[in-house]
């Protein structure tokens, strides 16, 4: 039964609104429908995660694909699909293509490594002597990849995906997913731009240091470097300053001349009377039938 | 020279434990679908190990999944037994159940993939309901596309689930289930609306055993000191 929730809320509701208010009636419609909309909401959204992860079984479209140099197209279709995923959502991305017999790196074709063992764990030598050095890892953790590039790969790219499910995420801001080899480039370009900014250094063109510095930002930024600029923080420069030109003298509001209320204290914070006005509170002998329902509404 | 013998023992007593273990998996669930009431013959769910091992085991003696599929068609009292009402809007509705697909998966583990070609299996040939048994657990994500495939019905059950009935321990009192005239009969009889009965989970492993669905009512009958017989009833949800 798809709509169960809704049908049961209404059938609810026709059982007992014979005596009811004809309002708290249809509020309760209202809110069970708001909360019928969510629950679709969030159906439609693992459903299109689900249709995502099927089709990212089949990535890359050609078997000779290389992860280290991907295809414009694959890449664009990757970084489109991952946005609604929960890191949960890609850790079973990657076992589905572990059972397919591929590497869990998306932009992958080849198959995963097989540990020719059916032990759980098995035991890695790192760096050092001594236990300290042994590693025990489970076999299916080795398995996942065809190498240890793509496992930093598909790491790389599970860091950046939100924790937040995706129906929860409305209004959010949505990163765009980098690659690995994105990330190299842009490290790349950066790293070339110093070593000019040293060379324009030793030329000695007679400009200050500073300057050169200054100028090769700006420039890159002009260049429309932005991969590197939406990394930055997005810190505005604000620079504040005195209002200096001010008519006549300013003093703080004097407390005898402003306005008072009922109740023989001013409202006014600092000078300043908020203007919104609370509901009066009410005496318990004033209420009507109508007034009754809505100050319930808080309640339920 | 040794060696080799032992480990070909090995291999052959490992085989044999496997097919033991199915034969066992393959009698529940031809116990399970007798008790549904779908149409099975007794020496078909009395099968032998001897039996079992002539029919389904390959030649090295290890057990061949890919032969253990079958179907059963539901017997007549089954067909009533899931008829709903009678309406104006629609006097013959039809039963709500029909023929049943049974596969043993021969695949280590199942993930997406394999669950949409199973899906696709039953929807194609027109099955009811299909039960697809496996080796190892299902991935959730593989999981999420059985809702998807309405109107057909998947159940999943994994081989190490059906080594015992569980019906056929002294624990488990007798569930049985209640047609859609017996239901407004009961409901009649006590003056209830369905939701003030008491409820059993979908996915309570008796409630999985007999394939219950929402909105079907089970009679547990428990023996009773007291009372010799004592019977409630439970709202599938």
């Amino acid at each position: 039964m798809p709509h169960s929730i809704l049908k049961n809320a209404l059938s609810f509701l026709s059982n007992t609104s014979t005596s009811s208010a004809r309002s708290s009636e249809d509020r309760n419609k209202k809110t069970a429908l708001y909360h019928a909309q969510l629950l679709q909401q969030r159906k439609d959204v693992e459903a299109l995660i689900l249709a995502y992860t099927e089709a990212l079984l089949e990535v890359p479209s050609s078997p000779a694909a290389d992860p280290a140099r991907p295809r414009l197209q694959d890449i664009t279709l990757v970084k489109d699909s991952l946005k609604p995923f929960q890191p949960s959502d890609y850790d079973s991305l990657i076992e589905e293509r572990n059972i397919n017999k591929r590497c869990g790196y998306v932009l992958c074709p080849r198959p995963n490594r097989q540990e020719d063992t059916k032990a759980r764990y098995r035991i890695l030598h790192g760096k050092g002597r001594g236990s300290d050095s042994l590693k025990f890892v489970d076999r299916h953790t080795l398995e996942q990849w065809c190498s240890d590039d793509c496992g930093k790969r598909a790491l790389y790219v599970k860091l950046q995906l939100n924790e937040e499910p995706a129906w929860t995420r409305v209004g959010s801001p949505v990163g765009d997913i980098l690659l690995l080899e994105d990330e190299q480039n842009i490290q790349k370009r950066l790293e070339y731009d110093f070593t000019l900014i040293g060379e324009l250094r030793s030329l000695d063109l007679g400009l200050e240091e500073d300057e050169v510095v200054a100028r090769m930002k700006a420039l890159a930024i002009e260049r429309g470097d932005e991969e590197a600029s939406s990394r930055s923080f997005g810190l505005a420069e604000i620079d504040v300053h005195e209002k200096r030109d001010i008519g006549g003298k300013v003093s703080a509001p004097d407390p005898s001349t402003t306005e008072r209320n009922s109740k023989g204290w001013s409202d006014s914070i600092e000078g300043y009377t908020p203007r919104c006005t609370r509901k009066k509170t009410r005496g318990p002998e004033s209420g009507n039938r109508e007034d009754e329902d809505e100050d319930m509404m808080p309640t339920i | 020279m040794d060696n080799q013998d032992a480990e070909r023992a090995k291999i052959a007593a490992d085989a044999d434990r496997e097919l033991t273990r199915l034969w066992r998996a393959w009698r529940t669930i031809h116990q399970m679908c007798q008790d549904r009431g779908y149409e099975i013959g007794e020496e078909e769910v009395k099968i032998s190990l001897n039996d079992f091992r002539k029919d389904y085991a390959d030649p090295s003696g290890a057990p061949d999944r890919k032969k253990m599929n079958t179907s059963f068609r539901p017997t007549d009292a089954m067909l009533t037994k899931y008829t709903a009402l009678p309406t104006k809007a629609e006097p013959h509705p039809p039963p709500q159940i029909g023929t049943i697909w049974i596969e043993f998966s021969s695949d280590a583990s199942i993930g997406i993939k394999q669950m949409r070609a199973f899906a696709q299996h039953v929807s194609q040939h027109k099955f009811y309901t299909g039960i697809l048994v496996t080796q190892a657990s299902i991935t959730p994500a593989a999981l999420k596309i059985i809702p998807v495939v309405l109107p057909s019905i998947i159940e999943t059950f994994q081989e190490q689930d059906l080594l015992v009935n569980i019906t056929h321990h002294e624990l488990v009192p007798t569930h049985e289930l209640l047609s859609a005239e017996q239901k407004v009969e009961l409901l009649k009889r006590y003056r209830l609306k369905e939701s003030q009965l008491p409820r059993i989970q979908v996915g309570d492993p008796v409630a999985k055993y007999l394939g219950l669905r929402k909105g079907q009512v089970v009679k547990i009958i428990r023996r009773s000191e007291t009372a010799g017989r004592y019977a409630s009833y439970r709202w599938a949800i």
